[in-house]
């Protein structure tokens, strides 16, 4: 029996009669308040009473000295002696909540996705499909949670002022380097994972823990579905694609594949609403993903993730002194073999080995570049549920990266139009980047909850190791509400373009991190609130050096603070989620810090739905920020032996675009195709119609300039007109 | 190196001891202990709340002397899937804390037998009832619901209570994401028919449902505004167990309430 705080409030009186004597009593919790249905019993007498609505008991017992035990689901059991005997005066007893195991509650601060019952913000299959404006996608609807800035309708993952690079995306444990189709340099339009195949994600926008290594900002962990005993098959279509996906059970309750195509094009969108860009190619992409699912024990379980994508465009641009078309092809592909294994009941082990190949070659005047990146990562975790209280994870993990950089850059950044002077650049840097961490949750004590760890890691060709202690507090302040704290170091090794032996410099050091969280939480049945601030210290930048190319002397700082709430009233959802920051860098050619262009000040998202009767449901998004920075122009000058005008830029982005806002309108049908062409009655299929950017607002996505540089145009977004899509999905 | 490579290797032997502890055979639990165990889930189930905790404290005492049974796992389970309703009016917490105690008790059984579908099948009957407790908490396992009633249905597809817990979790879903009492009733009505055709079964063997069974289907016909239906389901679930006091109490006075009304 565990020990517990027990107070008898009077003494007991023995007495010696030979009649049987009423025990009588109050079972109250630490606060005082009544303990309802406890159980109240003598074992050895076979006999005992459950506590009233005011936690009062009577037992009738004979005379003599007995063992009361008294217990309530929740709370620590009791034990105590009590001398039967007439006259006895009533006990007082006092239950103490049990707390909840370490392995229900989240003690990462910044971050979402199911950890136990004690989950804020989370990111499902369903919650994807029915976010207006989302268009389905995983990465999207992602842009509409807390700690990530949306300054455009990009799908890249601006994380706290982050770059997208600074964020590691993992599918089934696998690192991929490149989740967007149409990937330009900040990040890409959508998601190359059909959201069929997705089962859950987490998510977290920093503080995180030291199982995850070589990420500076953001990690998004995407778990696959795994389903094994389902046979469904599911179609769809839209105005811009269409694809199909199953899950089957090969082997009844050993082995499952899932597995999904897709293929998109905006002919028909650009033929239905016209179009702001001029498409000498209409943006194409494919993917495909499959996952087989081997159940070879109870205990255990072997998956191996197949993802492939591809994309293609040609587009008319225009860059400074050049307008011409901007040509790609990209290809990626990863396969990814899970492993998981509980052993006993205690222990649980998962590992991973996952390799990735992405190719791409794109052309725009006098540059043009062809990317090979291989990527092998593995890793192996072992966590130790050593008790409710305690929780040790430990593991290894190995990344090599391999990369071919080979292309032609304008010499002078300023021309590009072809046959502008031009230097070659040839760059094969083969990085290893091993590490291993260790980290130990833990109930310290009460409702006070930790997370203690630290991570080891080399960057081969720098020859440097690198420590980056983390650590995290929780304090459960009642069931509903919690508040957080969290700190850590993160390093991320240096992006390959600059680590050519010529141009660039091999010995880059990586680049490092410190956060700090602070967070409250309000967890209700239908209603969530979380708040947080933030600071993050940047150190060893990549700056441009006139000794080495480039030097790890850059500096910096983000900090701000975001705010989610999310209920559900009836027939209503919604959610806000707000963001403010304020970051500065020093980085690339900037001599001091300056603003970023990522550093987006205010993000705010609200998103809305109501369930109508026959199964309808109607939705809407609102996004606006503020405008993203950006360098401006402030004149020219002529070049008389080269016959072309050099702008004149000002401060490091300096000025802002204006603001972008976007409201998106959904309507959502589900039903269901009654049986009939010899198919069955299909599962639960949908019908939808979503109006994307419903006041036709226009986004300016950049400005072109003209040839001497005196006069400007906006370039915008590709959804600065009204459009409306539908589509369906039919599942069996 | 002698006493170097033991101090290494003695914490390694520990594991691959305890591990085989672990996958040593249970010890068998003693017949009558399996039937102590139903009769005092049985006799509690349509009892008071406070009938119902000390059968879920005495169910939960057995269990903890026997862990290695997943048969006890299920009764203590069984009784905190007859609790959480009732608990509900009470104490929503402590209801949800039956809910986990469900979920733990079931996670122990279908670890010990992963292919019983019965096991499966009451897993997902108790995680339902979390939902009641906290509708948000649907959209975080309403799909592992449906996972774990397509698991159970392809370990038995006969399995009536199998097909109840199905009916139900239909009943209970919303509409929107196919649920409802016009899909739940036929469903209903396979489970009514599978406990029609069930085998006699002995004193250890999982049983119930046959009233409940009834019971849904009256509720799903009295929402499809069908009360002479309704009526006769209720009828029918009061034949089979004349203790069934959500029907008696409850659910009846509730139908010629409402009858009463209409005739006004």
């Amino acid at each position: 029996m565990k020990s517990a705080l027990v107070i008898v409030a009077a003494l007991l009186v023995a007495a010696t009669t030979a009649h049987a004597a009423r025990i009588t009593g109050l079972v109250v919790d630490g606060a005082g308040k009544p303990v309802e249905l406890a159980n109240v019993r003598v074992a050895a007498l076979r006999t005992g009473a459950v506590t009233g609505t005011d936690g009062s008991f009577s037992l009738e017992l004979p005379d003599g000295v007995f063992t009361l035990e008294v217990s309530q689901l929740g709370y620590h059991a009791v034990s105590l002696a009590v001398t039967s005997a007439p006259g006895l005066a009533p006990l007082r007893i006092v239950l103490r909540e049990e707390p909840l195991p370490v392995s229900e509650v989240v003690v990462a601060a910044s971050s979402f996705g199911k950890a136990g019952k004690s989950e804020g913000p989370t990111l499902r299959r369903l919650d994807v499909y029915t976010t207006p404006g989302g268009a389905a996608d995983m990465l999207q609807s992602l842009r509409t949670m807390p700690g990530i800035n949306a300054p455009t309708e990009g799908a890249a993952l601006y994380v706290r002022g982050g770059d997208p690079h600074e964020t590691v995306v993992r599918i089934d444990g696998g690192e991929i380097g490149h989740p967007y189709h149409y990937e330009g340099a900040s990040g890409g339009l959508f998601s190359t994972l059909d959201t069929y195949m997705l089962k859950s994600a987490f998510f977290s926008s920093g503080g995180f823990s030291a199982r995850y290594g070589g990420a500076l900002s953001g990690v998004l962990d995407v778990e696959t579905q795994d389903p094994m005993n389902i046979r469904t098959v599911s179609v769809g279509a839209n105005f811009t694609g269409g694809g199909v996906s199953a899950g089957w059970a090969l082997v009844p309750d050993r082995l499952s594949l899932v597995a999904a195509v897709r293929a998109s094009d905006i002919t028909l969108l650009d033929k239905m609403y016209g179009s702001s860009r001029e498409f000498m190619q209409a943006p194409r992409s494919t993917d495909g993903a499959a996952r087989l699912l081997w159940k070879y024990a109870p205990t255990g379980r072997l998956s191996l993730l197949y993802l492939g994508a591809r994309d293609r465009i040609a587009v008319s641009a225009h860059q400074l002194n050049y307008e011409g078309t901007f040509t790609s092809r990209t290809s990626s592909q990863l396969g990814a073999l899970q492993w998981q294994q509980a052993l006993g009941r205690a222990v649980a082990l998962r590992g991973h080995l996952a390799l990735q190949h992405y190719d791409s070659d794109w052309t725009f005047g006098a540059s043009a570049m062809d990317q090979q990146e291989v990527r092998l990562t593995g890793q192996l975790d072992a966590t130790w549920a050593a008790s409710p209280r305690h929780e040790i994870a430990t593991g290894l993990r190995f990344a090599r990266r391999a990369d071919d950089l080979l292309g032609t850059f304008p010499a002078d950044s300023t021309d590009l139009a072809p046959g502008a002077p031009v230097r070659f650049h040839d760059t094969r840097p083969r990085l290893q980047n091993p590490g291993a961490y260790l980290e130990d949750k833990i109930r310290l004590w009460g409702p006070l909850y930790a997370t203690l760890g630290a991570r080891f890691d080399r960057v081969s060709l720098a020859d440097t190791w690198t420590a980056d202690p983390r650590a995290a507090l929780a304090w459960r302040v009642d069931a509903h509400q919690t508040v957080r704290v969290a700190t850590g170091r993160y390093h991320q090794p240096a992006e390959p373009g600059y680590l050519d032996p010529v141009y660039g410099n091999p010995s880059l050091g990586p680049l490092e991190a410190d956060h700090w969280i602070a967070g409250y939480e309000w967890l209700g049945e239908e209603t969530n609130v979380r708040v947080e601030a933030y600071r993050k210290r940047y150190d060893d930048l990549v700056t441009q050096s006139s000794d080495t190319y480039y030097a790890n002397e850059g500096h910096g700082y983000a900090r701000g603070i975001d705010m989610f709430a999310r209920t559900r009233t009836g027939p209503w959802t919604g959610w806000v989620s707000y963001g403010f920051l304020d970051t500065r860098r020093r980085e690339g050619d900037a001599l001091t810090e300056t603003p970023t262009p990522y550093g987006v000040r205010h993000s705010l998202t609200l998103v809305g739905a109501v369930q109508l009767p026959g199964m309808w449901q109607l939705g809407g998004r609102f996004g606006l920020s503020s405008g993203q920075p950006y360098t401006p122009v402030t004149g020219a000058t002529y070049d008389s032996t080269r016959g072309i005008w050099h702008p004149v830029e000002g401060p490091h982005y300096s000025a802002t675009m204006p603001v972008y806002h976007r409201f998106d309108f959904r309507v959502t049908r589900l039903f269901s195709l009654p049986a009939g062409l010899g198919l069955p009655a299909s599962g639960v299929s949908v019908l939808y119609a979503e109006a994307l950017n419903v006041f036709a607002v226009p986004n300016v996505l950049e400005y072109v300039y003209n040839e001497d540089y005196s006069a400007r145009e906006e370039v915008l977004s590709y959804f600065s007109r009204r459009m409306i899509v539908a589509g369906f999905a039919l599942t069996w | 190196m002698k006493p170097r490579f033991a101090s290494i290797m003695r914490p390694v032997l520990a594991l691959v001891a305890g591990m085989t502890l672990a996958a040593a055979p249970a010890r068998a639990v003693e017949p009558a202990v399996l039937a102590e165990a139903r009769a005092t889930a049985y006799a509690a189930q349509y009892d008071s709340v406070e009938a119902l905790v000390a059968a879920h404290e005495q169910l939960a005492a057995l269990s903890a002397a026997n862990p290695d049974s997943p048969l006890l796992h299920y009764w203590v389970a069984y009784s905190d899937y007859r609790l959480i309703p009732r608990m509900m009016m009470r104490d929503k917490k402590q209801a949800d804390r039956y809910c986990d105690d469900g979920v733990k008790h079931m996670d122990q059984a279908i670890a010990a037998d992963p292919k019983n579908a019965e096991y499966i099948a009451l897993k997902s009957g108790v995680m339902g009832l979390s939902i009641m407790v906290a509708p948000m908490r649907g959209m975080t396992v309403g799909n592992e619901i449906g996972d774990l009633q397509n698991q159970a249905r392809a370990l038995a597809p006969d399995n009536p209570r199998v097909a109840l817990m199905e009916g139900i979790n239909t009943m209970n879903k919303p509409g929107f994401v196919g649920g409802g009492a016009k899909k739940a009733l036929p469903q209903l009505e396979r489970a009514i028919a599978l406990f029609a055709k069930a085998a006699p079964s002995d004193s250890t063997a999982i049983d119930w449902g046959y009233d409940d069974a009834y019971t849904w289907a009256g509720r799903a016909a009295a929402k499809l505004d069908k009360p002479a239906e309704a009526r006769g389901y209720y009828q029918k679930a009061l034949e089979i167990n004349p203790q069934n006091g959500w029907v008696r109490y409850g659910l009846l006075p509730a139908l010629d309430k409402a009858e009463k009304k209409e005739k006004s």
